[in-house]
């Protein structure tokens, strides 16, 4: 991805020239795209790579797995299928092919955006993912939500209340950050729905149902999001800039609002398209856990199944999704911190 | 001081401590309408605590009290909250030190100048922006439209400043407090700056101007004041406390400024060593003798020759960018080359390459008359003990985790080891031949002041016996006094070990005191070279006329 990483002038070169307002731009090496799309050109370079390495990876990764495909089509070892109906499958489904050639007619029925049919389901892919997808991603994108509100909440809170906050907070913010998903969603069920039965237990996309599984997997990363944003909040509360702005006469919480929380975001920001990878991963439990349909349930059903296509589907759709989240991650930061546009 | 009803501040017996540690003393000030008492002292002498206390920003766990604390008629003694506020910005101006981390880098300059508007007036949006526009002029900005659209990142150190200085006066502040407003600054930057609060002087704003820079004191205040140890020692008119000090440390202080005082004569006022008593390996013994492994400068080979050096950069937009542009020097035997100019003239590259660090695009160092920078770096290996350098800052130069004795025994050997033990002469003969005791060896480098530092990063140069040290910037941290003892250690350094100097520095006075010889060095280029005291007294290139005419000295007395 040849010139998309962000530039910053190195040490011992100045950024500037003497009247600061950087070195003079010439027109003399030819037409060159705009900074923006040549970083979108190599950004979609790089997510086509991405989304290749990962049909290739499952691929040939699920043939590790013991088993026949023939029989899995057929529903499974219990099936009892017979000899020629095995043979027949094999013919259909090409698998009685070298290895070679079914990996490249997959790949070109992949370009050609063909995702093949479900074994186990016998549906279409592209409408099984159609159907789960929505759903998990609303779920990934909530707790994300949450996580930021929750960590920023913590962190400006204790920022302004002093020593005894800022350990009240860090404490906080280890606990949620070490204790894992099904855990937590274990015992907000036991606590929201069996014993106080404030909640429903089995997640649907209605408002109520949609509040402890997004709690189960926002409050883990808003604990981490928390040290590190407090961290840099209580930096830029302290840096010189902040001194200089009491010292127009801004108080505390213009300090915080004005200064303290754009400082305290860019680290959040860098994370979130990290975070929204674990988020995805983090829903394959939650969802079992809340019974709740969504991408993770259908790709724990189909590697248990041995669906081919279903988990090649699943895992190219949620590549896809963490390719855009970064992208998406990416322009963010660029847009919270003007340092990284190039200068 | 007579003028008592006139006066914008008036401070008497101010005490602040934090917790049971005192850092302010007894302090009494008064500045009138219109005057600039500057307050000077070193680092810890409390003159920065001093300043915040006047806006109530000595922080949470300041404690500070006053017999009287007057701005403008009006008391500050027991102000609440709101009432240091409301105060903040509109009857005090501060201006803290280098601009670059004070003003917030993820927020435009206009909208940080701004900010004073929004909160202390009822202008429109459309009236602040105007007003901010007309103080970037105010305060000498080029093209104010485009400069308040910019962040603090994409302006030069100067107009920095100038944006900093603009948001303190924003609504016309009757007092102006400075903290250290040039040190981060080149001498034609700084010379501007001090301009342009000379001016807001005369338009009968009243300022504090604090500085560990006696020189810039000397330029543009009417009254000093000489603290130390949270007091104030002596204060009176400018030319009278530079002139005719009365107090120990103010003389001391003035005699520690290194300009106008010939090379040779010590600055610290303690006396040198009459003579090291430890052996610097055969080499130092008799500099002059054949051995093995030090090659012998012959009578009238250079021990570093720089031949037409040039070196290029990229910048970050593709185009480049000439840091040294056909460079040419020698450095003899036993002498000192000082090397200065402002920042990005190319200083440190060429430390770099004459290092052999950086591979020049063109041109060749030589190292006592033979190859050096065209070698490779494994030829260059068994010669690189020949040349030591000493840096800026040298926390960052050390290991944390490495004793000073490790890194000493680290150096003596060449990397071999790092175990004290083996090496404990050497590494308590190197602690001797810079000041230091011996047991300073098992101490790590936080726990040392800046002085000490330093003084282990020489010991650290010197531990394998260099001929040549290469010193960019070595006191350039350091307060004055602590830079007066440095720069004689170096001098002692030199005559008793026959070392040459590489000496590099954007100070004007450091450069002239260490170096026999000088060259002056733009965008890259040396526009002059000669005999220091030839240089400085009958400069020949404009630029070094412009930088000596910028560089604020005190008249040598």
């Amino acid at each position: 991805m040849s010139g998309s990483t962000p530039e910053q002038p190195a040490p011992g070169r100045p950024a500037l020239s003497d009247d600061g307002r950087g070195p003079a731009r010439t027109l003399a090496d030819g037409v060159r795209l705009p900074t923006t799309v040549r970083w979108l050109l190599a950004k979609v370079v790089g997510a086509v790579f991405v989304l290749w390495a990962v049909a290739t990876l499952i691929f040939f990764g699920i043939r590790l797995i013991p088993g026949d495909p023939a029989e899995a089509i057929l529903g499974g070892p219990g099936s009892q299928a017979s000899p020629e109906a095995l043979e027949q499958v094999r013919r259909d489904y090409g698998l009685d092919q070298p290895l070679l050639v079914q990996y490249f007619t997959q790949l070109g029925r992949l370009v050609q955006g063909d995702l093949g049919d479900s074994y186990s389901l016998r549906m279409p892919v592209a409408e099984l993912l159609g159907n789960q997808l929505p759903g998990t991603l609303l779920l990934s994108a909530l707790a994300l939500l949450v996580a930021w509100l929750l960590a920023l909440g913590l962190a400006g809170w204790s920022t302004l209340n002093g020593k005894a906050a800022a350990v009240v907070a860090s404490g906080l913010e280890i606990a949620a950050a070490a204790v894992p998903h099904f855990w937590l969603a274990s015992i907000l069920i036991l606590l929201f729905s069996n014993t106080l039965g404030w909640l429903p237990p089995v997640s649907t996309n209605s408002a109520d149902g949609l509040v402890l599984p997004v709690l189960a997997l926002a409050l883990p990363l808003a604990g981490f999001l928390g040290q590190v944003m407090r961290e840099s909040m209580l930096n830029a509360m302290t840096s010189p800039f902040a001194l200089s702005a009491r010292a127009r006469g801004e108080g505390e919480t213009g300090v915080l609002f004005r200064h303290a929380l754009r400082h305290a975001a860019l680290p959040g920001i860098a994370l979130s398209g990290w975070a929204f990878g674990s988020l995805l991963s983090g829903a394959v439990v939650v969802e079992s856990i809340f019974a709740r349909p969504g991408l993770g349930r259908t790709l724990l059903n189909a590697v248990t199944l041995r669906d081919i296509p279903l988990v090649t589907g699943v895992a190219l759709v949620s590549a896809l999704a963490y390719v855009v989240v970064m992208a998406a991650s990416d322009v963010a930061e660029r847009a919270a911190d003007p340092r990284l546009r190039a200068a | 001081m007579n003028a008592k009803n006139d006066a914008v501040l008036r401070v008497e017996n101010l005490n602040v401590g934090f917790g049971a540690v005192p850092a302010v003393r007894g302090v009494s000030l008064s500045i009138d309408r219109g005057q600039c008492l500057a307050l000077v002292g070193e680092s810890g002498s409390g003159k920065s605590v001093t300043a915040r206390s006047l806006i109530g920003l000595a922080g949470d766990t300041a404690d500070v009290s006053a017999e009287r604390m007057e701005l403008g008629g009006e008391s500050l003694t027991g102000l609440g909250r709101r009432g240091w506020r409301q105060l903040r910005g509109s009857k005090v101006g501060f201006v803290l030190q280098d601009a670059l981390v004070s003003l917030d880098p993820l927020r435009t300059v206009g909208r940080e100048i701004e900010d004073s508007l929004r909160l202390r007036t009822r202008l429109t949006g459309a009236e602040r922006s105007r007003r901010v526009l007309s103080l970037l002029a105010d305060v000498g900005m080029d093209d104010p439209q485009l400069r308040a659209g910019q962040r603090s990142g994409e302006l030069s150190g100067g107009l920095r400043q100038r944006a900093l200085i603009a948001s303190a006066i924003a609504l016309d502040p009757a007092l102006l407090i400075a903290d250290e407003p040039t040190t981060a600054l080149d001498a034609t930057v700084q010379a501007q700056i001090l301009d342009l609060l000379a001016s807001l002087r005369e338009r009968g704003t009243a300022m504090l101007l604090i500085s560990h820079d006696l020189a810039v004191v000397g330029s543009v205040a009417d009254q000093v004041a000489v603290m130390t140890e949270g007091r104030i020692v002596e204060q009176g008119p400018v030319a009278q406390v530079l002139g005719s000090p009365q107090h120990d440390y103010t003389k001391k202080l003035l005699r520690a400024v290194p300009s106008g005082h010939p090379r040779g004569a010590r600055l610290s006022g303690l006396p040198g060593p009459s003579s090291l008593s430890v052996s610097y390996g055969p080499a130092a013994a008799k500099p002059k003798a054949a051995d093995s492994g030090v090659p012998q400068s012959g009578a009238g080979v250079p021990v570093l020759a720089a031949t037409a050096l040039a070196k290029r950069f990229r910048t970050p937009d593709k185009t480049s960018f000439t840091a040294v542009d056909h460079v040419s020097f020698e450095l003899g035997a036993g002498e000192t080359l000082g090397l200065v100019g402002e920042s990005g003239s190319g200083k440190t590259t060429i430390a770099r390459i004459a290092l052999g660090l950086t591979v020049p695009d063109a041109g060749e160092v030589r190292l006592f008359g033979e190859p050096w920078s065209t070698l490779t770096e494994k030829d260059r290996r068994s010669r690189r003990p020949l040349i030591g350098t000493v840096y800026q800052d040298p926390l960052s130069s050390f290991d944390p985790r490495l004793t000073i004795g490790q890194t000493l025994a680290d150096a003596a050997t060449g990397g071999r080891t790092l175990n004290p033990r083996g090496s404990a002469k050497q590494v308590k003969d190197l602690l001797e031949m810079v000041g230091l005791p011996a047991d300073f060896a098992r101490r790590g480098p936080r726990t040392l002041s800046g002085g000490q530092r330093q003084r282990v990063a020489i010991a650290r140069a010197l531990a394998p016996r260099p001929r040549i040290l290469i010193c960019d910037e070595p006191a350039s941290a350091l307060d004055v006094s602590i830079q007066a003892q440095i720069l004689d250690l170096l001098d002692d350094l030199q005559r008793e070990l026959g070392l040459s100097y590489l000496f590099i520095s954007h100070d004007l006075g450091v450069v002239r005191h260490m170096s026999d010889r000088v060259a002056v060095l733009r965008r890259g280029r040396i526009v002059e070279q000669g005999p220091a005291e030839q240089l400085f007294s009958a400069p020949q290139h404009p630029y070094t006329q412009q930088l000596l005419a910028s560089s604020p000295a005190l008249e040598a007395r």
